[in-house]
């Protein structure tokens, strides 16, 4: 049996594997072609460049390749009836977790690339600055919900 | 003071004062007939547009202390009206810059905890005073904690900002040279004086540069000492508000009343620590976020003093006598954890330049003599880093200690934490270690406990937090864990001394008897059960980490049993004594048996359970245990 934090229910919408493989590929993609440009227009630096090229080429790849579902199977998030208790990470793995009694704000957010993939997130901020749980990759109507339920559950905490 | 009062008049001839530079500097290039003209004319006339801005804010601005807060209206085009309760008030800074010293007048700013800051600039010297006493009035200022001993700056120069604080004054005074286009050899001073020293013998000139960087350091860092901490009080009134009062050339002072406290910070910088340094910041909630940081001076209680001042002041502000909280040390995966950091820090820099000698023999050698000084230095940072983690829970605290370069007791308010984060990288992972960190509102909004065992982090997280959340935290039913048959058999009372150490003292419920655990390992026995990814949360075979590992075991661990705390001490004492003798790691001298017994007698008083360990010769590790349990145990 493995001992971590238990990990939360619910995992992200399958389809944010496809955003994280967009956010993965802007990160990558940027330096793979400018330095397969440089070596295409510089040929008296092709024999340096090269290897340059083909490592970042290759990790790159393996990055997009793997990163993204490592991603996707460390996300998860649930809500009981005491806490909020989110994981995520990609290397390193990080659970929060907030008493539904500490939550001040509940707010949805919708990044470009969520926007892309009709996917939304929520934020919930305690009052500490170091405190807030990010869900990333959810249905809209998922997250509606979501925004609804902790509306609700943190009514009663002074803002 | 009910009606309105403005300014000193002269203050206006301090707002134009700022005019002079820029005024003179374009003079002087008029007369010269350089071509900066144009770059002087247009800082002139922002020079006087700021002027008049600020001038007519001072010509236009009243002030007063109406019933329970301090008005201040300002404002030509504006009209501004700000009003700051006076128990809003937590900062009183009385500055004096030299524009302001030459014309007898003083700037009060005062800072609250959520309006900012209101500032009160060219006020007569006297008035400024006044006017302070007034603010702070309501944190009448009781008896004096602390206040400076001119003894204690001796601590100033023990600062690893000595040097770099030289390296930056260096670093600006060419980029100054550089900007007005000049090259350093250009300088006459700079290039006679390198000239000079280039002259020297070597040694001599090395020894000469380090003595003047040293040198230059230690007049800076006291210089900044004595600013900030010259006339230094402490004080506490009757309600425990704090205030402190401090400065040389500006007087500050802040006031954190009793109900914004949420623990308290002992840092120990490593060259203060080893003069036997310390200085102690409070851990508040309402002093605005930027000034919350552990450094800032704002949240400074003590400056750097002799240890036993910071900690009788931490004592003072959170009711801890730090020096006899019982740590809990982190397992041993964590010294591993630092040494491989430590080495990566120094090896590959070390590598390369070995590999350099290839081509240039004298840096192989030159590498050689480095790593002959720097695994050694690094190895030690890493086994002194261990020495310092650990944690531990008592009288409602959280307490949390790690850090080298600085090393940081953190004292939080377990009601103060107000969530938990676990981070976990894959080195932790593999080794079951987890970095916990609790997040509050004070301070710095998240206080971290490294490499704790992941057991021991879940265990905090259940027993610390309110409303308790095992449903989150573990695999299993919590209630099942509860009712764990063996430890039903030893103590049906679990919950009651288990789950918060100090709640039989908090609940008047004093424990009857004293159970004195003695349980013991092989070497490569405890590098598996030390592996908290081995066995589950209850099992009865795990170390014993916590008072729950002790509780859960069978019988037969229980060496003793003793009804008076002094009997169940000098067990403990008596125990960790005769191991001394086969210690693998001798225990140093002035570890006196003696000041254990103290420290194990007021910990077990206090309910903070002590667990003392030693290593044996053949790899046996022993830990004893003292638990205090309630009537209804048998």
């Amino acid at each position: 049996m493995s001992l971590g934090p238990r990990p939360p229910r619910n995992p992200a919408a399958r389809r944010a594997v496809h955003m994280w493989t967009a956010v993965a590929l802007t990160a990558v993609v940027p330096p793979v072609l400018t330095l397969a440009l440089l070596t295409l227009l510089i040929p008296p630096a092709r024999p340096w460049l090269m290897p340059w090229l083909m490592a970042t080429a290759v990790l790159g790849a393996a990055y997009t390749a793997v990163a993204p579902r490592r991603r996707w199977a460390l996300h998860r998030w649930e809500v009981t009836d005491e806490a909020v208790h989110t994981r995520s990470g990609c290397v390193w793995e990080r659970s929060r977790i907030a008493p539904l009694s500490r939550v001040e704000t509940v707010d949805s957010l919708r990044g470009p690339f969520q926007q892309l993939f009709g996917l939304a997130g929520v934020t919930v901020t305690t009052a500490s600055a170091a405190g807030s749980l990010k869900i990333r990759g959810l249905e809209a109507e998922e997250a509606a919900a979501l925004l609804d339920t902790l509306a609700k559950a943190a009514g009663g905490n002074a803002p | 003071m009910t009606s309105w009062q403005r300014p000193h008049p002269l203050s206006i001839a301090a707002g134009l004062a700022g005019l002079l530079g820029p005024l003179a500097a374009l003079g002087g290039a008029a007369l010269l007939g350089s071509g900066l003209l144009i770059p002087l004319g247009s800082l002139t006339v922002t020079a006087v547009t700021v002027a008049a801005v600020v001038t007519a804010r001072r010509a236009t601005t009243r002030y007063r202390i109406s019933g329970e807060a301090l008005e201040v209206r300002s404002g030509l085009a504006f009209r501004r009206r700000r009003t700051v309760p006076l128990d809003r008030v937590r900062t009183v800074d009385v500055t004096a810059d030299p524009v302001h010293r030459l014309l007898g007048l003083a700037a009060l700013t005062v800072g609250t905890a959520e309006a900012g800051r209101v500032a009160l600039p060219g006020l007569a010297r006297a008035e400024a005073r006044d006017l302070r006493a007034r603010l702070l009035e309501r944190a009448r200022p009781g008896e004096t904690v602390a206040t400076l001993d001119p003894r204690w700056i001796r601590y100033a120069p023990l600062t690893l900002w000595v040097i770099g604080g030289v390296g930056i004054a260096v670093g600006t005074a060419f980029r100054v040279i550089d900007a007005m286009g000049l090259e350093p050899q250009d300088v006459a001073l700079l290039r006679d004086g390198f000239a000079w020293l280039t002259g020297l013998p070597l040694p001599l000139a090395a020894a000469l540069a380090v003595a003047a960087v040293l040198g230059a350091g230690t007049l800076g860092a006291t210089a900044v000492y004595l600013e900030n901490w010259w006339r230094f009080t402490l004080q506490r009134d009757g309600s425990g508000t704090f205030t402190v009062l401090r400065g040389l050339l500006t007087t500050r002072s802040v006031t954190v009343p009793r109900d914004r406290i949420r623990g308290a910070q002992l840092t120990e910088p490593l060259l203060q620590r080893l003069a036997g340094g310390a200085r102690a910041n409070v851990i508040a909630v309402g002093l605005a976020s930027h000034e919350d940081a552990s450094t800032c001076a704002k949240t400074v209680l003590l400056p750097p003093a002799p240890r036993q001042h910071a900690v009788a002041v931490v004592h003072g502000t959170t009711g801890l006598p730090l020096d006899d909280v019982v740590w809990t040390p982190h397992p041993r995966a964590a010294l591993r954890r630092r040494v491989g950091r430590a080495l990566w820090c120094v090896l590959p820099p070390l590598a390369a330049l070995a590999a350099s000698g290839i081509r240039y023999p004298p840096l192989a050698v030159l590498a050689g003599c480095l790593a002959l000084v720097a695994v050694p230095a690094a190895l030690a940072l890493a086994v002194d880093a261990y020495r310092s983690l650990g944690h531990a829970i008592c009288d409602g605290h959280l307490l949390a200690r790690s850090g080298t370069f600085a090393r940081r007791t953190v004292a939080l308010d377990q009601g103060a934490v107000i969530g938990w984060t676990f981070t976990r990288s894959p080195f932790q992972r593999r080794h079951g270690l987890a970095t916990l960190g609790a997040t509050t509102a004070a301070g710095k909004h998240i206080y971290r406990l490294h490499d704790l065992p992941l057991e021991t982090a879940l265990t905090l997280t259940t027993e610390l937090t309110t409303p308790a959340l095992p449903a989150i935290v573990h695999p299993q039913d919590h209630s099942e864990t509860t009712s764990h048959p063996r430890a039903a058999a030893i103590c049906s009372a679990r919950s009651a001394s288990v789950e918060a150490p100090d709640a039989s003292r908090r609940d008047g419920a004093k424990p009857t008897h004293f159970h004195c655990y003695r349980w013991s390992a092989g070497g490569q026995e405890w590098e598996r059960l030390g592996r908290a990814d081995t066995l589950d949360a209850a099992s009865p075979d795990r170390p014993p980490v916590r008072t729950v590992d002790w509780l859960i075991k069978s019988a037969r661990f229980v060496a003793a049993v003793h009804t008076d705390p002094k009997d169940a001490r000098d067990w403990l004492i008596r125990e960790w004594d005769q191991a001394r003798g086969n210690a693998l790691n001798p225990v140093p001298e002035w570890v006196r048996s003696q000041d254990r017994a103290e420290r194990a007698l007021r910990a077990i008083e206090t309910a903070c359970w002590p667990t003392y360990s030693q290593w044996l010769a053949g790899g046996v590790i022993i830990l004893w245990s003292v638990v205090g349990t309630p009537e209804r145990c048998h």
